[in-house]
């Protein structure tokens, strides 16, 4: 094979045995990577009705074809687990360079299985896999992790993937961060890698593999190179401060689509003070980028006073700005700043702790939290400092910063008195900054989508309101008209069913989504490097293998279609700005929902992937694992 | 009627240097799409528009005095 290493490996840290698989070309060819791996794994391998956080559950670190060559948004690795925080199937994306040293060390996958008597990291190189004692390690931060494995090992250009305290003392979102500050964000698979007492995965590889074309890679890296900054699907923003740049966050807040007030108000007067392009301005030190992208689209910062802030461990983007700033009612940039970096060091998703914390700020107006709970903290929508104290309370678990670590599914339980109104998430997944009744149809997405609210699995509305380069890009995969954002029509369901099979078409292979890279380009990308030709078909199917594969692991878990709902909040308006007409029409999304269903080939009624769709998708080996009662 | 254009983001180069809006005389009846024209956004250029917070389509009828606000694609991760 080519474009990929033929090897998966497989750490087993119960027994702390190290075994490689080598599968057939035929599993490439139909799983691809990334996505695909995560999903077929985890349906296959780990047993239902597992604790998430126990032994038997597995985390798998994919690569995908694309993953270290040296072209933009070419250098990243998928990571996908039992959630913690949902209970059910999770998968996110992160960027950096550790992804390219895993592929140059000699393989496409790591697995990991068990749990070790005592913390271990794992050191993967060219010359052999080993486990190391991690006991020096247990309760450092991120950055201080990563520089004592660099010093002890002595090898130059190594690259971790490591958690700090919030993955070691289990909060349910802790993420793992790649290099400092790079974030598999979503799901709490942190918590995973806690559980099993694995500290980080330390790599260097040297050898890249012999890819089909280079010729044709070199051609397309060039091209992208020279041209990204003037291309249709490009936001030259990106380029300039990355993501949150001022007008689209001013627009934003104008239309009722910056959260703010835990999505409560949406109406944020002073959001000027929080974007991108203010954080540039004040707190700036320069744009830095994942391996070989030329885009260049992460804010590095950096704050003497009052708080100290290291420019190692990066700036925040825009869903954390949201998070951690308006959705908690702050607008001290540099307390969100801090409160980013201190989410990095201790590896923690800044999404789930901003909404969180704002989750725990609107409990404590409404006295369900109270003073004694806080130790004294005056927990209200606005206060900098409690934001920051919780964030710290967090990681540690200490006082009501335990229950805040449980997520907000389970912390509304905990404290009961009616708190499950102010808890804004789907199936456990705390929303992101895109508010679903700005964008309706990405709310069908958030809605149905297996592991829960996730802004980068479909179609942002305000994108496809009108015809454009973007909007014919997406019709040569099934997108149908352009459509007002708050439509909730069967177009509307045709256009977000198309851009989510392509989400995770590019989740398999894995690329950046920030690179404009068309899907015809993608896939001459996969054909350069590996030799094997997608075509449109072959490729959208990819998507739905993904996507019905971690249906079934969901109704495996207990998860139904009756959590394929937005919390109430959304289908009510708001008291000012742009929300204050009305929310969604429950009626409708129920509808649209429900339409996706039928278009993924899956039961109308109850969401169940249908036999003809799983012999279709070449997955008929799945329909043993959809339980009786729902089958 | 008058309608007020305020571009936020990369449409401010349709207005002149130093403005922050634009104000365009259009015949009754008129749409999102002609305010646009008539301040020089290109019919193929990604916008969207609001008028007091909410949405607005191409096709919508602006009325004498609205405050027309126009932006790029709200994205971002
Ligand atoms: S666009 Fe940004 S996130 Fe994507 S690969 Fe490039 S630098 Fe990394």
């Amino acid at each position: 094979m080519q474009g990929v290493a033929g090897k998966i490996l497989r750490v087993n840290l119960t027994e702390r045995k190290i075994t490689t698989d080598e599968p057939e070309e035929d599993f490439y060819r139909k799983y691809l990577g990334g996505a695909g791996f995560v999903s077929y794994f985890l349906l296959k391998e780990v047993p239902p009705g597992i604790d998430a956080l126990s032994p038997e559950n597995k985390i798998i670190y994919a690569l995908g074809p694309m993953t270290g060559l040296a072209m933009p948004g070419a250098t990243r690795n998928c990571i996908g687990a039992k959630s913690p925080l949902t209970g059910g199937y999770s998968k996110t994306e992160v960027g950096g360079f550790w992804p390219m040293e895993v592929k140059k060390a000699g393989y496409d996958a790591i697995i990991v299985e068990g749990r070790a008597d005592s913390p271990v990291y794992l050191l993967v190189t060219n010359d052999g896999v080993e486990l190391k004692d991690a006991g020096h390690l247990w309760g450092k931060t991120v950055m201080d992790t990563h520089d004592t494995i660099a010093e002890e090992t002595g090898i130059k250009g190594i690259r971790t993937s490591a958690i700090g305290p919030g993955g070691e003392n289990q909060v349910r979102y802790a993420c793992v961060i790649n290099d400092l500050k790079d974030a598999a964000g979503r799901g709490g698979l942190g918590a995973v890698m806690g559980s099993k007492n694995l500290k980080a995965i330390a790599v260097r590889g040297r050898k890249n593999p012999q890819v089909a074309d280079a010729a044709k890679l070199r051609e397309l890296t060039l091209f992208m190179n020279k041209e990204y900054y003037d291309l249709p699907l490009f936001n030259p923003s990106m380029h300039d401060v990355g993501t949150g740049e001022h007008s689209m966050m001013i627009s934003g807040n104008a239309v009722g689509n910056m959260p703010s007030h835990n999505f409560r108000d949406n109406d944020f007067p002073t959001v000027e003070k929080i974007t991108a392009t203010t954080t540039m301005d004040v707190y700036g030190t320069g744009m830095e980028a994942c391996a070989a992208c030329a885009i260049r689209c992460k804010k590095t910062v950096a704050i003497q006073e009052p708080w100290n802030v290291d420019k190692r461990n990066g700036g925040p983007e825009y869903e954390s700005l949201g998070a951690l700033g308006s959705t908690c009612g702050v607008d001290d940039l540099a307390a969100i700043i801090k409160a980013n970096e201190l989410a990095n060091l201790y590896s923690m998703d800044t999404i789930s702790l901003g909404v969180s914390i704002a989750f725990g700020m609107e409990c404590f107006e409404n006295e369900i939290i109270t003073l004694e709970d806080t130790g004294g903290i005056d927990l209200r929508f606005g206060n900098a400092e409690a934001m920051l104290q919780m964030v710290e309370m967090i990681a540690r678990r200490e006082g009501i910063g335990a229950t805040l670590a449980e997520g907000t599914k389970r912390a509304a339980e905990i404290l009961g008195h009616g708190s499950e109104e102010f808890a804004m998430h789907v199936k456990g997944l705390e929303l992101p900054m895109h508010d679903p009744r700005v964008k309706q149809g990405l709310g069908i997405v958030y809605s149905f989508e297996a592991h829960g609210a996730d802004h980068c699995a479909g179609l942002h509305d305000t994108a496809a309101t009108q015809p454009s380069a973007g909007f014919e890009h997406l019709k040569g995969m099934g997108a149908t008209i352009p459509l007002p954002a708050n439509d909730l029509s069967g177009d509307k369901v045709a256009n977000q069913k198309a851009s989510h099979l392509w989400s995770l078409f590019r989740d398999s292979a894995v690329s950046c989504q920030f690179v404009p890279w068309t899907f015809s380009q993608q896939v001459e990308i996969i054909a350069a490097a590996t030799g094997w030709s997608y075509t449109a078909h072959e490729a959208l199917q990819l998507g739905e293998r993904v996507a019905t594969l971690g249906r079934i692991f969901n109704l495996r878990e207990g998860i139904d279609s009756s959590q394929d709902e937005l919390p109430k909040r959304f289908f009510n308006g708001t008291k000012s700005g742009g929300l204050k007409n009305g929310g969604i029409d429950k009626e409708k999304m129920d509808e649209a929902v429900h339409t996706m269903y039928a278009m993924m080939g899956w039961d109308e009624h109850t969401g169940v992937p249908t036999r003809a769709k799983l012999a279709e998708l070449g997955i008929s080996w799945a329909e043993e694992e959809i339980p009786a009662t729902v089958a | 009627m008058n309608v007020i254009i305020e571009p936020i983001g990369p449409l401010r180069r349709h207005l002149e240097e130093g403005h922050k809006s634009a104000t365009v005389t259009l015949p009754d009846g008129a749409t999102v799409t002609d305010a646009l024209s008539a301040l020089g956004v290109s019919e193929d250029a990604q916008w969207n528009a609001s008028i007091e917070g909410q949405l607005v389509y191409g096709d919508a009828e602006v009325s004498d005095g609205d405050h027309l606000l126009v932006f790029s694609p709200i994205e971002g991760g």
